[in-house]
């Protein structure tokens, strides 16, 4: 990474000053913010509409944004990745980067509005809004509105229900009969989406409700139900008698990463092998290439989480204590901003899960990673003390939605069924954000990852201090000091050597010894054996902590001395004095 | 797995799962002989000129290495278009640059089914890959043997932020990268080993009741290239490809790349596989074996789910392979090598193929020398259980264990003790006292040290010595010395003064890389001879699958009982057992004309997981309506044994 000076903002802030003298004073006192784009967030984008926002975003902040395309996606869609950076403040590259994104499963659509609100919201900040001006000098950012665009093309496109279309689009054999994709869904009540197929069954355990008919329920006790369920909408297409048993693609991406990837008979939809997918493989090959991302974050559908891995009971114990701690902390700011969201950590309070995203992220790349679950039902209703039933369900999707997510009963001739009811929720019925409660969803998890990216490790020499020991000969000691609480290497980085080491390197003089101090205060150094002008830090600078090193130069007083500290997940720094005794102030 | 050498990670046992190891030929010159192992091009003339002359072989590249050089197989079969819809054997070999032999192997398989059982090839097809890394293959092949495994993927193993900055040296200009030992180092350089007082060629590690003391430190050959003080701990990196498969991918191993299937050699490979589900068993030619010693197969791996070896069922499988190999080949003993993330372990764990695997050479026995060994052996364990029984009986005190001390003894001390301290005495203190110490703490507690009674001491200690000349058993390292010279091969680089200019004076010598894995290019056509032997027996054994009827009943008018059964008469089962419970092939599918809602009984469409050997069957049973039987059809579609349409009017 290329080396920052400290303070740039302030630099830059003072030169617009002298030369204007017109700088507006905070957004706060502003009445709102304006984005150069309008774009609406009580709606959805489909992949289409989607490219349309990010092309109108990036051309019209050319300043912070960049464009590119990841490769294309199986169906050829292309998968854009935008870089959010201020290049005046440095390289992207030079500087922690936080990665978004979302949409690996196609039916969990908000993400990607997450992601453009995002991008949204910090583009207009950016000048207007100091902390998040500081922010994007600071730091930059890699946005990917969506993991699987064919898979969000086909849920906006045919008819789906609300959990299917998760998978990519490459045809698969998923019942084993030698034929690809030849059973999936139909929508044979037209109403554009894929709901449920009843039987008039006088051994039924299930019949409408006396009150609401639309209300399909079991029938209480003693009581003859006159329902069977059937599954979803759609007949035999292939006539081997079951119905879509064989639908379009049929794998999970979020199981197709390289740590405790396993395969499909322990881990559904995993694959042949982990990036075996077009998606899954560009989306790794960027990441592989960008060694100073140090924060992560996925968005999905549903269920009001804040997750982390690891996915496995075995891997249970794999993240050490301090990182434990670094996810906790983060984990715990993200329930205050989130309200009715839980912090969890997969494996003990979800399910198991082997090849995830963020598992790959933080497992095997010493990413602090978090997948963010949009959406808990709990904000219909948040008091729980109230009923929120079947009748309160109704109600809301009539009175507030306007009857658009349901879709009422018809009978239909079903060919080898004969005559069935077909009805029910319509895919944007659960799962998705009700429209006009999107923004807010998506301002919230903006505002975690804002936090969580603020976080990422920020270094400083904190104290030099310089003795003469001799004529020819000094004691330089050195402390770094990391102001957020991501460490420059996770614990477990440093245990399994994912990643460089950090470096501390000092130049001018010739360093006769070096080594680290536990604090300033300490008499005797842990010497660095060889090369003592190059100090391998493989456990980094912590979180919110600080490191102290010492060197012994040899070199006549007035030298100019180099100390630089580079690591993969903070800004590089470096400090240039010349030799003389006492504190010199970085 | 960091297997650098530094100096203190010699051992015997890493010498034969770790990546730099260097045993083997040498090359022209006098120490060892290369020559007669084919070279990548004289690999690749090889088989072209194979496939140039049959018209049952052509050769195909599956991908490229990454110095750019072709992966290349080539395919045996009666027909070309019929090739892939047959079923199939893949012999993989050369996935560890060190396991030169493999290679020879396979091109000699080729030429032999070619030359005397091609017409074997119209009912089996043969895949061959004599060579997945060429890259590994070239660091051994050319100008330097290094005893090298991986490919070329460049790696910063010593994490000092540069990659492949301090690579091997051939110091003394032999051509071989062999050892240095370092003579009296430095005290920050302890010593870790010393040369064996039986053999002085050899390195041990001191044996503290020998009276042993290490007096030198251990490196590979080479120099201290980028001055951090270690010497070639970052050759050239490299990826293990035998590590970088998805069975049990040993995520956080130096060696093992960045992620499963991250090298273009292992990922050309398994894309072939995954793309010929025809293939129904496989041998692998490297460092694995799981033919002269059954693999493991009662242990699961982390999941819980897979086995980490074989699962139980397939045992018999196994057991009949190895039984045919040990008829063909014969093969005396072949170590144990990690199989984590390998690629034959991944076959069967992940693809559902038999998956074989030989290192195809060993060391042969010595016939006299072994005999008298075994007598040796044999007297020693009876003389110590004489003189122990004989010991309890005289004292009528009771041994210890602890040296001669008596039980009485420690049970007095263990009293003092408490009787001191209040305190019991802690158990893991107990397992580590030494006669030394009770000794010691008998003199602080006033108590005497009552010891076994030794009945006569000076023959006791005759007997002792004599015991550990018979007991001492040759080491594998010493057993390699004594071969290399009964064949008259060099093996081995006697060691030799060297003034290092770091490490001061040392000694340059020891085993010559790839000696231990490859024999004299002379014993490849015979070597060859047996496995190809084994391989005709494997291609005897192969699944073959019948169709015994249809038999068809009328029931009533319109009304059909039909019946078919798959049959396999092969000495192998269709896929391993475990493969039929985890669903990790493609099944043999069965499908019948007939709707539906015209079937009474049975599937419409069936799915095989799996055939038992030698008349194991699938039966298939089906009661159908139907106005024409004549065309009536059962269609069966296997990758593995081909398609076929039944008309079930006759």
């Amino acid at each position: 990474m290329n080396t920052t000076k400290k303070s740039f903002r302030s630099m830059c802030i003072a030169g617009v000053l002298a030369a204007t003298g017109l700088y507006a004073p905070l957004a706060s006192a502003q009445q709102q913010v304006p984005s150069r784009v309008d774009v609406s967030w009580n709606r959805f984008y489909d992949y289409d509409e989607m490219t349309q926002v990010i092309h109108d975003l990036v051309d019209a902040y050319p300043e912070l944004l960049t464009l590119e395309s990841l490769g294309q996606s199986e169906q050829g869609r292309e998968m854009w990745l935008i870089t959010l950076n201020n290049p005046k403040a440095g390289e992207a590259s030079s500087k922690p980067a936080m990665y978004i994104d979302g949409n690996v499963h196609g039916n969990e659509i908000q993400a990607a509005e997450t992601v453009l609100y995002s991008i949204w919201y910090l583009t207009k900040s950016y000048g207007e809004v100091e902390p998040l001006t500081e922010l994007v000098d600071r730091v930059s950012f890699y946005f990917l509105p969506s993991q699987n665009p064919d898979g969000r093309a086909e849920w906006f496109g045919n008819p789906n229900t609300p959990h299917s279309a998760r998978t990519g689009q490459r045809p698969t054999d998923n019942d084993f009969d030698g034929l690809l994709d030849e059973d999936g869904p139909e929508d044979l009540d037209g109403d554009g989406s894929i709901t449920q197929m009843w039987r008039f069954d006088p051994n039924g355990r299930y019949r409408r409700n006396e009150i609401d008919p639309r209300i399909i329920e079991r029938a209480p006790e003693g009581v003859q139900g006159n329902l069977s369920r059937l599954g979803s909408e759609g007949i035999d297409n292939d006539g081997d008698g079951r119905v879509n048993e064989d639908g379009p693609g049929g794998y999970d991406m979020n199981r197709n990463w390289a740590s405790d990837w396993q395969p499909n008979y322990i881990q559904y939809g995993a694959g042949e092998y982990p990036f075996d997918r077009k998606e899954t493989n560009a989306i790794a090959q960027f990441i592989l290439a960008h060694p100073n991302i140090a924060a992560g974050q996925s968005y999905h559908n549903a269920g009001g989480m804040l997750l982390r891995g690891p996915g496995a009971d075995y891997l249970g114990g794999l993240y050490p204590r301090s990182d434990r701690a670094v996810y906790d902390k983060l984990g715990k700011a993200g329930e205050d901003l989130l309200p009715y969201y839980n912090y969890m950590v997969i494996h003990a309070d979800l399910y198991t899960v082997h090849g995830g995203f963020v598992n790959w992220l933080a497992e095997g790349l010493g990413i602090v990673s978090f997948t963010n679950e949009l959406w808990t039902n709990r904000r219909i209703m948040p008091d729980t003390s109230r009923e929120f039933g079947d009748k309160e369900r109704m109600h809301w999707q009539d009175r507030m939605l306007f009857g658009q997510t349901f879709t009422d009963y018809t009978e239909y001739d079903h060919p080898t069924y004969g005559k069935v009811l077909i009805g029910g929720g319509t895919k944007y019925s659960s799962r998705v954000t009700p429209p006009f409660m999107l923004e807010e969803g998506a301002h919230r998890n903006f505002a975690f990852t804002m936090f969580h990216a603020g976080n990422m490790p920020e270094i400083e020499f904190k104290w030099v201090n310089v003795k003469k020991l001799d004529s020819m000969l000094w004691e330089i000691t050195v402390e770094i000091e990391n102001t957020q609480i991501i460490p420059t290497r996770l614990a477990l980085a440093a245990n399994k050597n994912i990643g460089m080491p950090d470096l501390l390197t000092l130049e001018g003089g010739d360093v006769v010894l070096s080594g680290t101090l536990s604090d300033r205060f300490d008499r005797t150094l842990t010497p660095v054996e060889h090369r003592p002008e190059r100090v391998l830090v493989n456990t980094g600078i912590p979180g919110k902590g600080m490191r102290t090193f010492r060197f012994l130069v040899a070199g006549s007083e007035g030298k100019e001395i180099t100390i630089n500290y580079a690591a993969e997940k903070a800004a590089d720094i470096e400090f240039v004095f010349s030799l003389r005794e006492g504190e010199i102030t970085p | 797995m960091a297997m650098y050498f530094q100096k203190s990670v010699i051992a015997t046992a890493i010498l034969t799962t770790s990546i730099i190891a260097g045993h083997a030929m040498g090359i022209d010159g006098d120490i060892g002989d290369i020559s007669g192992y084919m070279s990548n091009q004289n690999l690749d003339d090889a088989m072209r000129s194979i496939a140039d002359s049959n018209d049952r072989a052509w050769v195909q590249t599956l991908g490229m290495s990454l110095d750019g050089q072709p992966i290349e197989l080539i395919t045996l079969a009666g027909s070309k278009d019929a090739a892939n819809q047959r079923p199939a054997l893949l012999i993989t070999a050369g996935l560890d640059g060190r396991y030169l032999v493999g290679s020879e192997m396979a091109i000699r398989i080729a030429s032999r089914i070619l030359d005397e059982h091609s017409e074997m090839l119209d009912s089996m097809t043969i895949y061959i890959i004599p060579r997945v890394n060429p890259d590994g293959a070239a660091r051994n092949l050319e100008s330097l043997t290094m005893g090298y495994g991986g490919n070329a993927r460049l790696t910063d193993d010593d994490r000092d932020r540069a990659m492949g900055e301090d690579g091997p040296d051939d110091l003394n200009g032999d051509g071989l990268i062999t050892m240095m030992r370092r003579l009296n180092p430095p005290i920050e350089d302890q010593p870790t080993h010393l040369a064996d007082p039986d053999d002085p060629r050899l390195n041990i590690k001191p044996d503290a009741k020998e009276g042993h003391r290490a007096s030198f430190t251990l490196y590979t050959e080479g120099i201290d290239n980028d001055g951090d003080g270690q010497i070639n701990e970052d050759g050239f990196g490299m990826v293990d490809l035998n590590q970088n498969f998805m069975h049990d991918w040993p995520e956080y191993a130096t060696h093992a790349g960045r992620y499963p299937l991250s090298e273009p050699e292992s990922k050309a490979l398994a894309e072939f596989v995954i793309g010929h589900d025809n293939i129904v068993m496989a041998l692998t030619l490297g460092r694995h074996d799981n033919l002269v010693n059954a693999p493991e197969s009662k242990k699961k791996n982390i999941t819980k789910r897979a086995p980490k070896g074989i699962d139980a069922k397939d045992v018999d499988l196994y057991k009949h392979a190895a039984e045919l190999f040990k008829e063909a080949a014969g093969q005396e003993s072949a170590p144990k090598a990690d199989i984590a993330g390998s690629f034959h372990a991944w076959l069967y764990a992940q693809r559902g193929i038999p998956s074989f695997a030989t290192t195809v050479w060993s060391r042969p026995k010595i016939e006299k020398d072994e005999s008298k060994e075994e007598t040796q052996e044999k007297a020693s364990p009876e003389s110590t259980k004489l003189e122990t029984e004989s010991a309890a009986d005289d004292s009528g005190l009771t041994p210890s264990g602890v040296g001669d001390i008596s039980q009485e003894t420690i049970d007095e001390l263990m009293e003092a003790y408490i009787a001191a301290t209040g305190e019991e005495v802690d158990e893991s203190m107990i397992a580590m006292v030494t006669p030394e110490m009770i000794e010691g703490f008998a003199v602080q507690a006033g108590v005497k040290v009552r010891r076994i009674a030794q009945p006569e001491q000076e023959p006791v200690q005759e007997k002792k010595s004599e015991k550990k000349d018979k007991k001492k058993k040759k080491s594998d390292d010493a057993k390699w010395l004594e071969y290399f010279e009964h064949a008259g091969i060099n093996g081995f680089v006697d060691w030799t003064p060297f003034d290092h200019p770091t490490l001061g004076p040392v000694e340059i010598g020891g085993f010559v890389p790839l000696a231990k894995i490859n024999p004299p290019a002379d014993q490849l056509d015979e070597l060859a001879e047996k496995q190809a032997a084994f391989v005709i027996e494997l291609m005897a054994s192969r699944p073959e699958v019948s169709v015994a009827g249809p038999e068809i009943k009328e029931l009533a008018k319109g009304l059909y009982e039909v019946r078919i059964a798959m049959v396999n008469d092969g000495e192998m089962p269709t896929s391993t057992v475990y493969s039929q419970t985890s669903h990790t092939i493609r099944p043999m599918v069965i499908r019948m004309s007939a709707q539906v809602d015209h079937i009474l009984t049975g599937q419409r469409v069936a799915r095989v997981w799996g055939i038992n050997a030698n008349g194991g069957r699938s039966e298939h049973h089906w009661i159908i309506r139907s106005d024409d039987i004549e065309h009536e059809t059962i269609e069966i579609i296997d990758p593995r044994f081909g398609n076929q349409t039944i008309h079930l009017g006759n």
